[in-house]
């Protein structure tokens, strides 16, 4: 049943750009929009809407950061590794909230919260920026580092 | 033109405030601090006192560092501008403004010529003095998504201009005249590009835009796309009539969510009255276009990589020859320019070529969006004449660095670029002084550093960067570019050797072989670094030492077990975010092998903690890193 709707909806998609060149990017943010990732029942379809080999259609995917080939985790920490975030301890916060989340490999794992690393866009009157789930919370001093993680442990467990 | 004329009229007629108009500066910067939020209090506030006033959105205005912005025009008064004005203070401050009370302590100033009680006109205050807003002219006074707005400020008139009698030939003349240069960092004339592609042959050819800007700390592109997308689109509807090309992309990079929606909606108003699509203001002109929105791949913002992304492709650069003029999108003839050049060419039509040549003071002619970060005290973005000092921008739109730190320097151009000594301060911001010197300006970022950051680190940064975004074609690249962050890192843990040096300098020869520019510029930012803070470098190879005290590694943190027992190092351990300092024989201790260096045990005690340079040495190992 869920299959068949993935399916449903990646053919919508996929039929809403057929026939035309270089919109493929476009379907990929699409795809992704819909499913927080570019599930692997993607391919096929758009290898045959296209006429794209599934390899090309693979480079281009993961070539791009932007792009998730798994679902994302429910919690997802976004760190801003630009210029003034990183002189104004980017790295260093990272790494509390790594520990403190549990993703150095000392605490438990299994949380469901990842963190990956945002490009800068110029918001640094926030710096060190991190965003929570899409929202800025900034500046987060590393003084402040510990007291974010507390409030996103808590946002898993609810 | 008749068509032009009555879109202007209409235009005006319903752009014209007859009642109290109130608007938020609305660009993602405001975004990231409220101004939605300042948005709905000051519609909520409006709607529930029953208020006559229009509530609506501009674009930012450059001071990115008092959003969010609020813009009030009363009737028969000159707007004000106010920030930051908060979702908290909104509802106090409307009705102060609206009972007399113009708020002089939030306002920061008015757009009118003559001051209003305490508030400055902008045009008597340093930050706007010493700025020439040619293409931020609309910039936080119109609305971005009102293709209204942007008509009843003379947009289009450029437009309105070429297809009014003027040939590509005259156009292209004009911009040749005017000396317009491109802004993306390579400097070569707008006009002669457009040129090639006229005279290219076919009738497929494509216009880009180059919307990637992907260097960190720079958002001039940004801003121009989130505050006045239609001087783009305006300017590249001027490139389809000149260059024949019949269709245009405009790729914006996905950080930029804001400018993709913006602009898609700014070419929905276009089409809807007859600016972009067929028969352009009801001449046999048609040109169309679209936005591809970009998916995080820094070498995209080269041209023949972005090419290749809009194919479907990875978005590897290629070799040049052929160049896009030759063979670009789908094999056909392209043009690719930056974001701030399409934006100049309305304005050199509409006004003539010496409004763009007779600004400069130096070689290059025209303004130039810069955006200042770093450890400067105003985030901003300030659009001056070429050539303008660095201390202008710096102490003037700036407003200097913290008076506790000393000016170390500047990143500049990117993470192709390089870094500048303090001692530059009052050198011209014009390409022609940086590439005199063997670095370049780039495309606008300027990032200020005080004595707190190390050169070495920012280097391994910015190589690290490159490393990391290197599309992996070419072996020079991409192993080079590994090995010089090795090397790096190596300086930043007091583990590397003499030699280090002298292979950074061989790397460089190598690099030059690699295909694209990304490749052949990743050593800039050492060869700067080197050549201006040698003795930082020298610090760290030959002396185990951060001259700024930046570099982790470089120094330990001891605790006083004498000064560490009882409550004392209850307090410590609860100090230490990853649990690096137990209590071992009564007194606290650090797990140095647990240590991040955070400094948060010295802060939370700063009588018991120490922190001296790191005595004790890893040997230097030349690790080779595959993969
Ligand atoms: C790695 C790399 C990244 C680049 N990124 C950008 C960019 O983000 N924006 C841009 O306009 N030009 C960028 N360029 C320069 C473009 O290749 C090209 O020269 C420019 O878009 C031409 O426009 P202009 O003539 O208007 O400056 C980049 C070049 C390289 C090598
Ligand atoms: S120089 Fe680097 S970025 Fe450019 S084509 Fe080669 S590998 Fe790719
Ligand atoms: S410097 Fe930071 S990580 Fe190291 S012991 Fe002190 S608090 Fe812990």
């Amino acid at each position: 049943m869920l299959q068949s709707r993935i399916g449903e909806t990646i053919d919508q998609i996929v039929n809403e750009y057929r026939g035309r060149r270089g919109v493929l990017l476009q379907v990929f943010h699409r795809i992704q929009e819909a499913f927080g990732y570019v599930p692997p029942e993607a391919m096929e379809p758009i290898a045959a809407a296209f006429r794209i080999p599934p390899s090309t259609l693979f480079g281009t995917l993961t070539f791009y950061s932007e792009f998730r080939t798994e679902p994302p985790a429910r919690v997802q920490v976004g760190m801003c590794l630009g210029p003034t975030c990183h002189i104004k301890g980017a790295e260093v916060v990272k790494q509390i909230l790594e520990y403190r989340l549990g993703l150095s490999g000392e605490h438990d794992a299994s949380l469901d919260v990842a963190i990956h690393e945002v490009e800068c866009a110029g918001h640094c009157h926030l710096a060190p920026l991190v965003y929570v789930n899409g929202m800025p919370e900034g500046p987060v001093e590393v003084s402040a580092a510990q007291q974010l993680a507390d409030r996103i442990l808590s946002q898993v467990s609810a | 033109m008749q068509a032009y004329e009555a879109l202007v009229a209409q235009a005006q007629a319903a752009a014209r405030p007859s009642r109290t108009l109130i608007q938020v500066s609305m660009d993602s910067g405001a975004q990231h601090r409220g101004a939605q939020d300042t948005l709905a209090a000051i519609r909520t506030a409006v709607a529930d006192r029953g208020i006559d006033a229009e509530v609506g959105i501009v674009g930012g205005n450059g001071m990115c560092w008092a959003e969010p912005l609020v813009r009030l025009t009363l009737p028969n008064q000159a707007p004000v501008v106010y920030g930051p004005v908060t979702a908290a203070d909104a509802p106090q401050w409307l009705g102060d403004v609206l009972a007399g009370n113009l708020r002089p302590d939030l306002a920061l100033g008015t757009e009118g010529e003559t001051a209003i009680g305490d508030i400055v006109p902008f045009s008597q205050q340093p930050y706007f003095q010493v700025q020439r807003r040619n293409l931020l002219a609309r910039m936080g006074k119109t609305d971005p998504e009102n293709v209204d707005h942007y008509l009843a400020t003379s947009g289009y008139a450029g437009l309105d201009k070429a297809l009014d009698g003027l040939s590509p030939e005259d156009i292209v003349k004009l911009l040749l005249d005017g000396n317009l240069t491109g802004r993306g960092g390579a400097n070569f004339p707008a006009g002669r590009k457009w040129d090639f592609l006229r005279t290219a042959r076919g009738t497929e050819k494509y216009l880009i835009c180059n919307a990637d800007e992907g260097d960190p700390g720079a958002f001039v592109n940004r801003i121009l796309l989130e505050s006045d997308p239609f001087l783009v689109i305006e300017g590249m509807t001027i490139g389809g009539y000149v260059t024949g090309a019949p269709y245009g992309f405009i790729y914006i990079r996905d950080e930029y969510p804001l400018a993709v929606e913006r602009v898609r909606k700014a070419l929905d108003q276009a089409r809807a009255r007859g600016l972009l699509g067929k028969n352009i203001l009801g001449t046999d002109f048609s040109y169309d276009m679209e936005v591809v929105r970009g998916a995080g791949a820094y070498v995209c913002g080269e041209e023949t990589g972005l090419i290749a992304s809009i194919q479907d492709y990875r978005g590897m650069p290629r070799i040049k020859p052929p160049f896009p003029a030759q063979a670009g999108v789908f094999m056909k003839p392209t043009n690719v320019n930056n974001v701030e050049t399409y934006a100049y060419v309305p304005g050199i039509l509409a006004n003539g070529p010496e409004w763009f040549s007779s600004v400069g003071l130096g070689v290059n002619k025209g303004t130039k969006l810069f955006s200042l970060s770093g450890r400067i005290n105003r985030l901003c973005i300030v659009e001056v004449d070429m050539g303008t000092p660095i201390r202008t921008l710096m102490e003037t739109c700036g407003g200097g660095l913290d008076p506790a730190h000393t000016f170390k320097g500047i990143q500049q151009g990117g993470p192709l670029g390089g870094v500048i000594p303090a001692d530059w301060i009052d050198t011209g911001l014009d390409p022609a002084n940086f590439n005199s010197q063997g670095t370049i300006m780039g495309s606008g970022g300027l990032i200020f550093l005080d004595e707190r950051d190390c050169i070495v680190d920012l280097c391994k940064w910015l190589t690290h960067f490159d490393s990391k975004e290197s599309c992996g074609r070419c072996t020079t690249c991409r192993i080079g570019s590994m090995r010089m962050v090795d090397i790096l890192d190596r300086m930043t843990k007091g583990i590397a050797v003499a030699d280090d040096l002298a292979i950074m300098q061989h790397l460089e020869l190598v690099m030059n072989n690699a295909n694209c520019v990304h490749g052949q510029f990743t050593p800039k930012p050492f060869n700067a670094a080197y050549k201006w803070f040698k003795a930082e470098f020298e610090a760290h190879v030959f002396e185990h030492r951060c001259p700024s005290s930046a570099c982790r590694d470089l120094v330990q943190y001891t605790i006083d077990p004498a000064k560490a027992t009882g409550a004392v190092a209850a307090a410590l351990v609860a100090s230490c975010p990853v649990d690096a300092i137990v209590t071992a024989a009564d007194s606290a201790v650090i797990v140095q092998d647990k240590c991040i260096r955070c400094g948060l045990c010295q802060a939370a005690v700063p009588d018991a903690v120490s922190v001296s340079p790191r005595t004790t040495f890893e040997a230097p190992v030349r690790e080779v890193r595959y993969g």
